[in-house]
Formats: C-alpha cells, structure tokens, sequence
C-alpha cells in the first residue's frame, strides 16, 4: 500500500515546529512556506531534519533528494520521502509539479550540483 | 538551478561583503576595508603557490546570481608512506544568514568530489563539523585534543577572570597579589611552576634548518607534510604577521654536540596564553625539547602555552602536566581513500596547526 505524504507531512511539521521553535501563532509558518529561504532552519537545521527523517520513516536519503526543488517546504519533502518509501524517484514529483505550473519538464538531474568553470 | 563554481578575483567584493555580513563585521569595519579583504583572498585563496586547475575555493551562487555561500580551498602537499598526495586545506566557511539551509551541504559536496586525496579542516566549530559529517566527513578526536600548561597559575586564572564581565574590575585590583602568589611557586622546590634551566641551548630557527630536518622529525609518520622553499616561507610570513597573540618565535634546539633535537614555533602572549604552533622532535629528544619551550616561555612572562595534541607525544605532555582537553576547535576530515583515514584516525600523521588553517586567517587591519 502507497504511503500518503499527508500523514508524513503531519509528523514532519510537528518535528519542525518542536526542534526550531516556531512559535504557535507564526503566521508566516505554513506547509509551503520556504523553510530555508524564510530562515525557519538553517545548515545545521538540513542535518537534523535529515536524520529526524531517516530514523523516523527508515528511508535514506541521496543527494537528488536533498538539494531537489521539493525538498524546501513540508509539503515537498513529505511527498518526496513518500516516494522514496514508495520506491519512486523524486523526478517524477518535480515533474508534476512543473506541469501543474506550466513549466516545461526537467527530468534529468534534477538536484545535481554542478562545477562551472568561473 | 543554482551551481557552486570556483572563486574567481570578480568576486571578492561579493564574498568580501559576505564575509563581513557573516561575522558580523559591517559596523565596525574601517576605512580601507575592501582593500584589505582584496589582498587576503588573492594572497591566501587565488593564490598560484596552493591553487591548480583542479583545486580551487568554491562559491555558491543563488537563483539571483548573488553569492550567498564561500568555502576556502588551498592544495597542500603531504606524503603518504612516500607518495606525494594531494591535501585540500579548508577554511573561511561561509553562508549568508538569509540562505542558509542546504547552501552548506552544496558547497560541502562539491568539495567532496574534487579531485584531491584528502580534505582537512582543523578549526571546525560544531555546525561545521556536523555539516561535513553529514556528507560523509569524520570528525578525529585525536587531532581534536588540545592541551594548556600553566606557567603562572594565579596570573591565568586572572586572565580568564577579566574576560567575565562581572569580575573584570576585581580581576584588575588583584593583579599584583596574582604576581607574588606565582613568584611564590616558582621557588618552591618540587612543585612544577618551577621551570629549571633546560640542558640544551635554543637559536632562531632559519628556513633552511627546518626544510633540511623536518623529514628526520617526521621520517616515522605514515602521513607528513611536504614543503619547499616558496611554501615554507609563505607559511612562515603568514604565520609571523602581526597579531593580537603576540610575538612569533621560531626555535632550534641543539645538544652540547651542536646536534639538532628538534624545534617548537609559538606566540609569546603575554596578556594571556602563549599559543604553540608546532612541536618538531624525535622519542629520544621530545623532554628536552619540551623543557626548553616551557623555559623560554617562562622567562618571558608567559602565563601559560597551549597547542593542539601530537598524538606521538602525548605521554611526554601529559609527565609535563599538560591539561588535556576537547571539545573543540574539531579537525573534521574527508577521503575516498581509507589508507589516508586511517593514518589519521591512528595519530600517524604529522598534522600540525602549521600545516592546518592558523596561517588562513583573516585578519581585518593590514600591516
């Protein structure tokens, strides 16, 4: 049986909400709110939601995962750990997502780090 | 999709301003302050003498094309049981406070897949270390210890004193009696703030001397540090440039045959710890060497010296009443080749601050 993000999305939230203190009445603190980008966690933050996620759902997690568009707001991470336990890659997620915006697909390397020479 | 890529010179003003937004530096730098960021970062990390084509500092650019995130990168030589391998030596990891969250892991991983043998950093705070760690570093206990000798008891502990606010003034007020307390230990016999007068003699250490010894003092290393000319004495400056930790000694040790047994690098700190750079010596000639350090920094009103662990060494400090201890700065490393782990991980490496980040700060004020 497919696991349904929302029931991760919930257990992810509270670990969020509990480990970096958001505060109860945070109106700016939502399932798709940037956690990165609105400074909700930080590097060291990334770590401990990593193995938060790893210990609590068994799953490990790569680097295409990590550093994937989805993996900034609860809503994408919880859909991405649901692929992962479902045994789905994240590009597929990332290419729905780009179709419901109407962005063309990228479905190749979707999370890789590139070295450019300067 | 944002890339990390190598540091270019264009980019100073951005990780300059970065650099000063991190460490909290835009009130209170002076006048003249880009110029000075300009000259550390071509000195230090677009410089020839540790930069080639496949190593180099890496920044990270957002979807804006700002640089919000800089990791410092210099190629070291070391030999592995005799072969030459390549080192990168990491320092000034940086990200803004805006754009943090996975623009740490980012940089950490594109440093990871470089090209080079091993990846040190030496004075990782606990954020850093748990950012290399989580992208496969490790953290080295060992090269993690750092050991403090008292010299003048009652002074050092006023010096630790005047740093806590509320007893600063109090700290100040009973300076003098500090003073007569340590001349009252240092004439007691059989107690170890005494220093005796060492065996052997000490001389400025001249680059020519060390290049010439140090493979005897590091021959039975696994894993040991390679210089030649240019590098030793660019370490050597940037080592002796000046500083709050006061005046840079460099000694030799000699016997009564005028045969070297080793020599120590230190700061002589007299408003607080005297730090030790590097200890170079062999089994037979570690006290003596150590007795000399401990001596001349006595002498000179030294409160205390501190250095981080050789593991080689580490009886001979502890019988000198060294204090250990650990807890950071971390020495966090990373390797594809678990021979160079385990050379480290072992103590069977060479690995002093000379050859870590102490000569890679910044420093805000020029010469």
């Amino acid at each position: 049986m497919a696991i349904l993000p929302d029931k991760l999305a919930e257990e992810i939230e509270q670990f969020i909400r509990r480990e970096f203190r958001v505060m109860p009445d945070d109106q700016g603190f939502s399932r798709d709110v940037h956690l990165y980008d609105a400074g909700y966690v930080d590097s060291t933050g990334v770590v401990e939601l990593l193995a938060f996620l790893e210990s609590t759902f068994h799953v490990k997690l790569e680097d295409e995962h990590i550093f994937s568009e989805a993996f900034t707001t609860i809503t994408g991470i919880s859909r991405v750990v649901a692929l992962c336990l479902n045994g789905e890659p994240v590009h597929c997620y990332e290419a729905e997502e780009s179709q419901r915006a109407g962005k063309p697909i990228d479905e190749g390397n979707a999370a890789s780090v590139r070295i450019v020479e300067g | 999709m944002s890339p990390v890529r190598r540091f270019v010179e264009e980019d100073i003003p951005e990780v300059a301003d970065l650099h000063r937004t991190v460490f909290r530096l835009v009130s209170v730098t002076s006048w003249g302050w880009l110029e000075c960021y300009e000259a550390y970062f071509k000195e230090v990390f677009l410089n020839s003498l540790w930069q080639d084509e496949e190593l180099s500092s890496l920044v990270y650019e957002d979807s804006d094309g700002r640089i919000v995130g800089f990791l410092g990168v210099i190629r070291r030589k070391m030999l592995l049981n005799g072969e030459l391998v390549r080192i990168a030596i990491c320092s000034q990891f940086i990200v803004h406070p805006q754009k943090r969250g996975v623009v740490g892991l980012q940089l950490i991983r594109a440093l990871f897949e470089g090209h080079q043998d091993l990846s040190i950093t030496d004075e990782a705070n606990d954020a850093t270390r748990r950012i290399w760690e989580s992208r496969g570093g490790s953290a080295c206990p060992l090269y993690s210890i750092h050991w403090t000798r008292p010299l003048r008891p009652a002074q050092l502990a006023l010096s630790i004193l005047r740093r806590r606010k509320p007893l600063g003034s109090t700290a100040r007020a009973c300076g003098p009696f500090t003073r007569i307390v340590d001349d009252i230990a240092a004439r007691l016999d059989g107690i170890l703030f005494r220093q005796p007068i060492p065996r052997l003699s000490g001389e400025d250490l001249d680059e020519t001397t060390f290049l010439a010894c140090l493979p005897e003092f590091t021959d039975g290393r696994l894993l040991r540090p390679q210089y030649d000319d240019h590098s030793l004495k660019w370490v050597l400056e940037r080592a002796g440039l000046k500083r709050g930790g006061g005046r840079f000694e460099k000694v030799v040790v000699r016997n009564e045959h005028r045969r070297i047994a080793g020599w120590y690098l230190y700061y002589v700190d007299l408003s607080g710890i005297g730090q030790v750079l590097q200890i170079a010596a062999n089994g037979y000639s570690i006290n003596d060497v150590l007795d000399h350090l401990l001596y001349h920094a006595w002498v000179r009103g030294v409160v205390a010296l501190s250095g981080r662990l050789d593991p080689f060494f580490i009886k001979e400090l502890s019988d000198k009443h060294c204090l250990f201890h650990c807890g950071g700065p971390w020495m966090v490393v990373h390797s594809k080749r678990p021979e160079l782990l385990q050379a480290i991980y072992r103590g069977d490496a060479f690995l002093t601050r000379l050859e870590g980040e102490w000569c890679l700060r910044f420093r805000l004020d020029p010469d």
